[in-house]
């Protein structure tokens, strides 16, 4: 199953999508933390997280410069 | 919960697509002119002028009718529609755009008016009736535009704070760059195609040489020396070495550093650049004149951001053609020669930042099971240089149809309204983007930023490297790449 996320950052990162919100300090915490929601609202087998970052988290003044921060895919097995 | 498909939106809320298209509409628009429809000369041209010369008028003697004020208006009604229906897709604030792009537009062709004077830009003041001049040709209207944003974004602060929701320098540029392709299109039948190939080919060679020595060295004196994190010290030695904000980003994305690290580098990058355009094409003018293609590589190499690395070569390309007459059938070349190390940099960029977070995901940081997309190397892919090599290769491909089997003495003749609509239409738009470009590059960059909290550090790295080695490198392989490459384009140029 494949599950879209969209990624900021506002002083930490926060990962939503319309299932969820969750916040952490770094990218691993929010694995963890995206895993174990999905773990509480009964997902199960293998997951994949397309997380795509939210350009709104970077300066308009600077989007012109480039317009793509990152893409992560991540791969869970829930069981 | 959606799957996600291919986000079509980039195609209407992105401005790199949007410099594509709106390069493209102004080409073909202009285009029609080669073929009796002549729909875009209204737009407004400068010429060098004097007390009894009248500085501006349309492009085509088809639209002498309007005058010099006419022409002037057309242009900015048309330019203002074209970009506000970008605006607008784009999701930008309507009213500000309109009210911003009015005053840029209005100050910027005014500026390039100023510059236009004959004591300051005439090549042959005697035509003039003037004992001597700065023989600094038209484009030194681009340097009258910068220093007029300058003082507006550094001492009008609020008021240009007003204006930056239209002060956009990549969109201009891009624009430009798309129609540059055209210009250089109608030169290049008179050249080899292996000539053109060895120059595309120098071109990437550069830019791969300055990759792997630039930025190793930039990421291990930021490290060794000054104790940087990896975080902060790949986004910086990008930033520095490759190509200002666009590798900043890219670079921080890709070894998923937080947004505050490429935002902190691309407000050094952006004050720095600036600095970089006001010093280094004048010296390359002083110091390689005779060796106008390395001068215009250099550019290409060593001024940051596509803007500023555009309009230094652009200032270059004027100053050489000005004022040494023998290298006039060079004038687009030197620029181009910017235009292209920089679209390899800009092309080149995706692949550096896949490679980056494959090592970062892979080896550094190894977080279990996430991977990299291959597809992020497209995202990172500048769109503006379709626009570049489409209009170069229409261009070139129309024009070698003309003149084959016309003898050389009879090509000028031949092309003539091919000429009309690229070098007077195509080239008077690319001209006004690369004006409008300079303006807003002066708006945008804010000198107190060097005085932000926790930028000490960074700004000296930054100098260092940029002044102790990022320049003389890639002066040495301007030098390697392009050195007497311009005697292969003169011998062309001369039947």
């Amino acid at each position: 199953m494949r599950l879209n996320v969209s990624l900021a950052y506002e002083n930490r990162w926060i990962a939503r999508c319309n299932d969820f919100t969750v916040e952490a300090e770094d990218l691993e915490d929010i694995d963890e933390k995206i895993r174990d929601t999905l773990k509480e609202k009964g997902y199960r087998g293998e997951i994949e997280i397309h997380m795509r970052f939210d350009m709104e988290s970077i300066p308009s003044w600077m989007r012109q410069f480039h317009q793509h921060y990152f893409c992560r895919i991540v791969k869970f097995h829930l069981d | 919960m959606a799957e996600r498909g291919i986000d079509w939106s980039s195609l209407w809320k992105k401005e790199d697509w949007w410099s594509l298209w709106l390069g493209m509409l102004i080409f073909f628009l202009c285009l029609a002119a080669a073929y009796g429809v002549d729909l875009m000369g209204w737009v407004v041209s400068a010429k060098v002028w004097n007390a009894t010369i009248t500085p501006i008028g349309p492009a085509s003697k088809n639209y002498a009718y309007l005058g010099p004020i006419g022409s002037l208006i057309v242009t900015y009604i048309v330019l203002l529609i074209l970009t506000t229906i970008g605006a607008a897709a784009m999701g930008w604030n309507v009213k500000k755009f309109v009210g911003g792009f009015t005053f840029i537009f209005f100050a910027t062709y005014l500026c390039w008016v100023i510059g236009h004077n004959a004591w300051i830009a005439a090549t042959k003041p005697e035509k003039y009736g003037l004992p001597w001049s700065l023989h600094m040709t038209g484009e030194a209207g681009y340097i009258v535009a910068l220093i007029v944003g300058l003082l507006i974004g550094n001492f009008a602060k609020g008021f240009a704070e007003q204006l930056k929701e239209a002060a956009k320098p990549e969109w201009f540029i891009k624009t430009a760059i798309v129609l540059l392709g055209a210009v250089v299109g109608l030169k290049a039948p008179s050249v080899p195609p292996e000539i053109l190939a060895n120059f595309l080919f120098r071109g990437l060679c550069a830019i791969v040489e300055a990759y792997l020595l630039y930025w190793a060295l930039v990421y291990w004196i930021a490290r060794r020396y000054f104790g940087l994190t990896r975080e902060w010290a790949a986004p910086l030695a990008s930033g520095i070495s490759i190509c200002g904000v666009s590798a900043a980003i890219a670079t921080g994305g890709a070894i998923r550093a937080r947004p505050i690290v490429p935002v902190m580098v691309a407000s050094l990058v952006i004050v720095f650049a600036v600095v970089e355009l006001l010093i280094i094409p004048f010296l390359a003018a002083a110091f390689l004149w005779n060796q106008p293609l390395v001068a215009g590589a250099w550019m290409g190499l060593a001024v940051k951001t596509d803007g500023a690395a555009a309009a230094s070569g652009e200032i270059v390309d004027a100053l050489i053609t000005g004022q040494h007459p023998e290298f006039a059938p060079l004038k687009g070349w030197i620029v181009n020669a910017a235009i292209i190390t920089k679209i390899f940099i800009d092309i080149f960029i995706g692949v550096w930042a896949f490679i980056l977070a494959v090592i970062w995901v892979y080896y550094i940081e190894r977080k279990p099971g996430e991977r990299v997309e291959k597809l992020e190397i497209w995202y990172r892919f500048p769109k503006f240089v379709i626009g570049y090599f489409l209009t170069f290769f229409i261009i070139l491909m129309i024009a070698s149809a003309i003149v084959k089997g016309v003898s050389p003495e009879a090509h000028k003749e031949a092309l003539a309204p091919l000429a009309l609509a690229v070098k007077s239409e195509m080239n008077n738009f690319r001209r006004i983007f690369f004006a409008l470009t300079f303006f807003s590059i002066g708006l945008i960059s804010d000198f107190s930023t060097l005085r932000r909290e926790g930028l000490g550090k960074l700004a000296l790295i930054y100098f260092v490297c940029l002044f102790g080695f990022i320049l003389w490198i890639g002066l040495a392989i301007s030098w390697i790449f392009f050195a007497d490459f311009h005697k292969f384009l003169l011998q062309s140029a001369t039947p």
